[in-house]
């Protein structure tokens, strides 16, 4: 029987690492160096977290849906487990996005939530990470869960640009589009490169999350199994 | 598609099994239920699988069916590989633990879809033959619904009957059968194989196989142990 | 064989459902009690009642089909029948067509005794092209029983079904909802631009949902 994937891996420790690193520098930079939003103020730096956690949320989607593919192709469960690694840390950006957007509109337009395009789009995509878990959480039959948790990640992949559209010309065909901008169209090179910076921090930071998630179930799995041989004694 | 057709086989394939198993290895989360098992059938046979409960029985019948794959091994029948699905299925028949059957369908709207699945169609006459052979023709125009649990096994075994698939899995035919019903089911077993088609079955009583020309083998650790009281019928002979 | 199969399912479906009257009956009588509790709740008078009631219809239709869909595949477990159905030689998404037709057909006779109803229940203008109402229903019918197969196909086997199917179906029919809500808005506003935006959506939901059903269909019913 294979060990217990109980230390982390040279990669994990290093994204980890890295991503610690990362965040620090450009937190400081975004917060402390970068100039504030000339309407906004210093709340606009709100933005260093939230743009970079939008980013991860459809970063995450692309994942599942890439994991889900192969799984399907080759069986191999380990597909499966970077999928529900994704979703699990896809999700928690996803919720970072939510409430940083709805802090920033609580400060920009005075109110909690904004029936915004991209703000609706994430908060849709929110749904489908969470009935992916529920799924997931309902199967006990490991091939099983993994193969209809691989068919709602592909389907809800495709789903993306349908919902991204929809949305926005639901938002676009009876309002003027000047609402829906919370970020000035042209940025200046002294906010985008921080926000590029922490763009770049966050993916390392999820990179090292999916790696460590594997870890995770990996281990949940081993023991599993090694307690049912116990009970079957062979 | 005429799927009977391919029961005649010709003198050289005799020397090939039928059916051919090897290497298979099925995990239900990460324990192996079968173990690298093989299992080969010839033309004309009946194999029965022993082996006690959760020793892998249905799972094997299932991977045989091309219901479920398995993680390791490979299959073939008719010297074709099992991913040849359409010419697989197109060859077999399985009847697992559940009857198959439509509770809102008469016993010959069953059959007639049933049929339907495998491009084939039945003469009134012909259903008439094998619903008076179940026993459910005096029922013909009852919803299934109200039929006992052994009556519903008799309609999917005229599935079979209708169908006569090369390949026939059956998970535990006699569940519910009485006394007639077993006769009628191994009557029918024991034609079926002498017409060269294979069987391969799970029970788990010698008693009722007794009467049927088969080779028995068993289930344990997820291989199959040495084949045990062979009664093997000279299948290759009885080829029509 | 690709048609042969999937015309046996339909035929098989429809003669059940003939039989038990079961999913009909149901669907109709929940659809316009909806229709009736839509007007003791909210105030449908005059302008209102013309703002809303694209909304309503589909908010009616998408729960009183969810209510069938979420059961298109009981028929199969019971007695094991699917497996029957997938160790045939029937190709899989023939059979997934069948039970999408099956549902598109039921679906449909549910919205043909709904609208008239309807417009009973919520005057509107009915200026607008018959023809135009038809696609916009069908597009938007045809994306959510389309979604709605697959996902009944996948929640039977489950524990809890019942909770889990509107759940998985009703997030990723959003964009549906959307465009057909809004394409029976502007239908009524006689904005044939506006329409015709929406139906493109539809239109183009419905092909990637489709083509993707087809092909994924097999590993929900194959293991």
């Amino acid at each position: 029987m294979s060990a217990l994937p109980l230390r982390a891996g040279p990669w994990e420790k290093g994204m980890g690492i890295l991503a610690l690193v990362m965040l620090a520098a450009g937190s400081f930079w975004g917060l402390a160096l970068a100039p504030h939003d000339a309407y906004q103020g210093s709340v606009s730096r709100i933005l260093y977290v939230h743009v970079p956690s939008a980013w991860i949320t459809f970063l995450a989607f692309f994942v599942i849906f890439v994991a889900s593919i192969q799984f399907l192709r080759t069986r191999n469960l380990k597909y499966d487990t970077v999928a529900h690694a994704a979703a699990l840390s896809g999700i928690v950006f996803n919720g970072l996005c939510l409430a940083t957007g709805s802090i920033w509109g609580k400060f920009a337009w005075g109110t909690w939530w904004t029936w915004d395009a991209r703000l609706t789009t994430v908060a849709v995509l929110f749904l489908i990470y969470a009935v992916y878990l529920i799924l997931r959480s309902l199967i006990d039959d490991e091939t099983r869960r993994a193969r209809f948790a691989a068919v709602l990640g592909i389907i809800g992949f495709l789903d993306v640009p349908i919902i991204h559209f929809s949305v926005y010309w639901w938002r676009t065909l009876h309002q003027p589009a000047s609402l829906l901008r919370p970020d000035s169209p042209r940025m200046a090179p002294e906010i985008m490169y921080p926000l590029l910076f922490m763009t770049v921090a966050f993916i390392v930071l999820f990179v090292h999350l999916v790696i460590a998630g594997r870890r995770m179930y990996e281990a949940e799995r081993s023991l599993e199994i090694r307690r049912q041989e116990q009970v079957y004694e062979v | 598609m005429d799927v009977s057709s391919s029961t005649s086989a010709s003198p050289g394939e005799a020397s090939r099994p039928f059916l051919r198993a090897h290497g298979i290895v099925r995990r239900y989360n990460g324990v192996p239920v079968l173990r690298g098992l093989d299992l080969t059938a010839d033309r004309g046979e009946i194999v029965v699988v022993y082996g006690p409960n959760g020793a892998g029985k249905t799972t094997l019948l299932r991977i045989l069916a091309s219901l479920i794959q398995p993680h390791e091994g490979t299959l073939a029948l008719d010297g074709e590989d099992y991913e040849e699905r359409a010419y697989i299925r197109a060859r077999l028949m399985y009847c697992g633990h559940g009857t198959q059957i439509y509770e809102d369908l008469e016993p010959e709207e069953n059959l007639r879809f049933f049929l339907a699945l495998y491009g084939r169609a039945a003469t009134d006459a012909e259903l008439k033959d094998v619903l008076e052979r179940v026993g459910l023709w005096r029922v013909r125009h009852l919803r299934a619904a109200g039929f006992s649990a052994g009556m519903k096994r008799r309609l999917s075994f005229a599935r079979a009957m209708l169908l006569r698939p090369p390949l026939l899995l059956l998970d535990e035919p006699y569940t519910s059968l009485d006394a007639a019903g077993i006769e009628m089911v191994n009557d029918f077993l024991r034609d079926h194989a002498a017409a060269g088609n294979t069987v391969v079955m799970s029970s788990h009583s010698p008693e009722l196989v007794r009467t049927l020309p088969h080779r028995a083998v068993r289930i344990r650790a997820g291989v199959l142990a040495a084949d045990s009281d062979s009664a093997r019928i000279d299948g290759a002979d009885h080829v029509a | 064989m690709w048609l042969k199969a999937a015309w046996a399912l339909l035929r098989k479906d429809a003669l059940i459902e003939l039989r038990r009257r079961e999913s009909l009956f149901s669907m109709a009588a929940f659809g316009v009690l909806s229709l009736l509790i839509y007007n003791f709740a909210l105030p449908l008078d005059g302008d209102s009642a013309k703002e809303m009631a694209p909304g309503l219809l589909w908010v009616t239709v998408t729960f009183t089909a969810v209510l069938s869909l979420g059961k298109a595949f009981a028929g199969e477990k019971q007695n094991d029948a699917v497996d029957a159905l997938v160790a045939s030689p029937a190709p899989l998404p023939a059979i997934f067509l069948g039970k999408l037709a099956a549902n598109l057909l039921f679906i449909g006779i549910i919205e043909i005794l709904l609208i008239p109803l309807f417009l009973a229940f919520f005057p509107v203008a009915t200026g607008f092209s018959w023809g135009w109402l038809a696609l916009t229903l069908g597009l938007g019918t045809f994306g959510m029983a389309t979604l709605g197969t697959l996902f009944s196909a996948m929640t039977v086997t489950l524990r809890s079904r019942e909770l889990i199917f509107p759940l998985l179906l009703l997030p990723l029919m959003v964009p549906i909802i959307i465009a057909a809500s809004h394409a029976l808005s502007a239908l009524i506003e006689q904005d044939m631009g506006a329409v015709s935006t929406w139906v493109q959506l539809l239109g183009i939901a419905d092909t990637i949902f489709f083509v993707a059903s087809l092909w994924v269909f097999e590993f929900l019913v194959e293991d």
